[in-house]
């Protein structure tokens, strides 16, 4: 637990070495961003092992009680869900996805698995339209919203930088993870999480412990998810044929994935995981530790900095070309 | 063991009456090399200024006053630029100094900030002709009608005045910032490296520049090292040496092929597991490396040590000495104030049997590879006056603390050493404490 904490402190201060670095005298110097970004990959691993090893025993507990429970909490799922026992169950959803069949909720064990099915395929029809305006607000409103909660963050970022280094940083991150909950709740209807409401698992939201983990984690898990929901989301404008799950090479291209309670929890302060991706972005993602050391970490990375992309066009291009 | 006694603090800038906490950041001095007969010291700062030291020659005159060493020059060597098409401010802060070796009566040196290298040439003028044909002796030009005689114009002794004047300006080869620049053995060409290259120049030829190093990867994504610094070797003028981020040093030879990106000789010596910590990448980056006169070893500075290899050996260095392993326990907090990023250079002294280093507190420390005894000095004002003699520092580390001595949590993490120049013959030292410069001399009896 103490490496936890100290692990996001030191991704905290990390952030904001890069971000004061931008605004530095004589350019952004490659060499000591790159040992900032190494710092911040081991910090990010250790916090994400440990959260990992929290979730694990939560959802121990949390599954025999939610055997019971029906799926209407689809919408407030918690990101916080450790992959292990999901992924099976993923795996298996998104072969089924890629037929445009419904998921085999027998898997997930569902009560009434004739409403899921129903409203699943009903999304997915329906959802891809629906989706598909929404999905393109979302990337412009995103494009801005990542844009202002940049700039808030950065304006915010000196005076965090006095406060939040100090004790009360804990006790920050405790706060967290229920505004983000919030915000989940508010969002839902029209984030594209909708589709994955469908795909909900039988975790009812339970408030996430830990803080910026909680992107990491939803990331984490979704990251095959993503994978094809990145291919679905970008096909829906054509008229929402499947695609096969995005091939490893399309990770690469970093695709507006809009994640709208990441993007809103993102203008929390401290949103390590996510800041760290989209800083990442910002340096032409040099830093490859933190892209494709794991797989799962890897895209996770690429997934939270998605959000960013909009705003970060014209940086990551800078990067490039620096 | 030296003994250092204390031969003149320059403050540029302020009077010896002002403290030293209020200064100007352009007199941070930022590099500090002594020339081939070290009867010249150079400096640069923050503000691009150059400032040139020349030792007094001995005389019988004034026997106290042996060699010491006064202002000679000053010239402003580069000015702040700004990159247009990057919407970038190129600083003017002189990174590596260093000179050429002579061959007139003039001086030439080698300045670069983070873009650009300078080639300088000093010159001293101490005569000047008198008695022009065409114009008087205040410059107005004499109506020709008038002139009814010629003369030969006389040249007559005048106060000494020292000129520095650019010779070459070697521009636009570098897209990363430059952190090292080495005069080749054959004083035909230097290299110079930044972040991801190293390019090879002719000391005549400014226009272009040959590429001998590039590390930078395609996908600029996978970027796990940059180049820290780079040294051509003493002798060898087709070999040098780079060391990286990642604690590692390779050899190259310019023979084996145009680039050199395959290196001959790769020096690294594997981590000790049971250090590691959030910041071990950062401490194993290496921040300076040198050859020692003789060539036949190199010296690689890391945050926390100088190691000493044999050119000849690779898999792991010769002699390890520890600058500050007290610090290892404070990584964090050193992390957060920055000071975990800090460069510090090493240097031999003349004989390659002893090295020295920069730490904090104003304390350098200096290692005697023969004895293996280490001394620890402060370059401060109090302990400093003219003539006197240092006395050897000590850090307490844990348990008790003996009189004298100073505690870790006292060191003032904003007096940092990094610069330091042995001279290249006798046990004279110059010490860059932020913007003070010490130079020491070893105690005559």
């Amino acid at each position: 637990m103490e490496f936890k904490v100290e692990a996001h402190r030191i991704m905290t201060i990390s952030l904001g070495k890069i971000y004061s670095s931008r605004v530095q005298r004589g350019g952004i110097k490659l060499h000591k961003n790159l040992l900032v970004s190494l710092v911040l990959r081991s910090a990010r691993q250790v916090y994400l092992s440990e959260q990992e090893e929290l979730y694990l025993q939560q959802q121990q507990q949390l599954l025999l009680a939610q055997r019971e429970q029906s799926p209407e909490t689809w919408s407030d799922r918690t990101e916080c869900e450790p992959p292990t026992e999901q992924s099976p169950s993923w795996a298996e959803m998104e072969s089924n996805i890629s037929k445009e069949q419904a998921p085999s909720w027998t898997e997930m064990g569902r009560t009434d698995s004739k409403e899921q099915p129903a409203s699943w395929t009903e999304v997915e029809s329906s959802g891809y339209k629906e989706q598909a305006p929404s999905w393109t607000e979302m990337a412009r409103t995103d494009s801005k919203e990542p844009a202002s909660s940049w700039t808030e963050m950065e304006s915010n970022n000196p005076e965090q930088q006095a406060a939040s280094w100090t004790e009360g940083q804990r006790t920050d991150c405790q706060e967290q993870p229920l505004s983000r909950v919030h915000s989940e709740e508010r969002t839902d209807r029209q984030s594209p999480k909708g589709l994955e409401e469908g795909r909900a698992t039988r975790e009812p939201r339970a408030p996430c412990r830990a803080v910026a983990g909680c992107p990491g984690r939803l990331v984490r898990r979704t990251a095959r998810e993503q994978e094809t929901a990145c291919t679905r989301k970008r096909r829906s404008p054509e008229q929402g044929a499947a695609a096969e799950p995005a091939s490893p090479l399309k990770r690469a291209r970093t695709e507006p994935v809009v994640l709208q309670a990441n993007s809103q929890s993102e203008e929390e302060q401290m949103e390590t995981s996510s800041n760290v991706s989209s800083l990442i972005n910002i340096f032409g993602s040099s830093f490859s530790g933190l892209l494709t050391k794991e797989e799962s970490e890897g895209e996770s990375g690429q997934i939270c900095c998605d959000q960013v992309l909009g705003s970060m066009g014209s940086w990551s291009r800078a990067i490039v070309a620096f | 063991m030296m003994i250092a006694t204390v031969f003149k603090t320059s403050t540029p800038g302020t009077n010896s009456l002002m403290s030293t906490s209020s200064f100007d950041q352009a007199d941070i001095i930022s590099t500090v090399e002594f020339n081939y007969s070290g009867d010249l010291l150079a400096t640069g700062d923050k503000g691009g200024r150059v400032v040139i030291f020349q030792r007094e020659q001995e005389s019988k005159n004034r026997p106290h006053h042996r060699g010491e060493y006064n202002v000679y020059s000053t010239f402003q060597s580069h000015e702040p630029e700004f990159d247009y098409l990057k919407s970038l401010e190129i600083e003017e802060k002189i990174n590596k100094i260093r000179w050429l070796p002579q061959q007139n009566a003039a001086h030439f040196l080698l300045s670069t900030n983070d873009k650009t290298i300078k080639l300088w040439k000093i010159s001293e003028r101490d005569k000047r002709a008198e008695g022009y044909n065409l114009k008087e002796e205040d410059g107005r030009f004499r109506d020709p009608v008038r002139i009814t005689t010629l003369r030969v114009p006389v040249l007559k002794p005048m106060d000494l005045m020292v000129e520095a004047s650019p010779r070459r300006i070697f521009a636009n080869a570098h897209t990363y910032h430059i952190n090292s620049i080495s005069v080749n053995s054959d004083y035909e060409t230097y290299l110079s490296a930044d972040d991801l290259r190293i390019n090879l120049w002719h000391l005549e030829i400014t226009d272009r520049s040959f590429n001998i190093v590039d590390i930078k990867p395609a996908n600029m994504e996978e970027l796990t090292e940059v180049i820290t610094a780079a040294e051509c070797h003493p002798h060898q003028c087709n070999v040098f040496a780079y060391s990286s981020s990642k604690g590692t040093i390779r050899l190259c030879d310019m023979r084996a092929g145009a680039l050199c990106d395959q290196h001959s000789k790769f020096f690294e010596e594997p981590e000790d597991p049971s250090n590691r910590s959030f910041f071990s990448e950062i401490i194993s980056s290496i921040s300076d490396v040198k050859f020692s006169h003789n060539g036949r070893y190199m010296m690689t500075r890391d945050y926390l040590s100088v190691k000493v290899w044999d050119v000849n050996m690779e898999t792991r260095p010769l002699e390890t000495y520890q600058v500050h392993e007290y610090l290892r326990s404070k990584l964090c907090s050193l992390y957060e104030n920055d000071c975990i990023f800090d460069k510090f250079e090493c240097c031999w002294n003349g004989s390659d049997s002893a090295i020295m280093t920069g730490s904090y507190n104003n304390f350098f420390r200096m290692f005697d590879r023969n004895t293996k005894r280490d001394i620890t000095l402060e370059a401060s004002r109090e302990s400093s006056k003219p003539r006197a003699i240092l006395k050897p520092r000590k850090v307490c580390t844990g348990g008790k603390r003996k009189k004298d001595e100073i505690s870790v949590d006292s060191l003032d993490f904003n007096k940092k050493i990094l610069h330091t120049a042995w001279h290249p013959k006798e046990n004279i030292i110059a010490v860059a404490a932020t913007n003070n410069l010490y130079i020491f001399q070893d105690k005559v009896n």
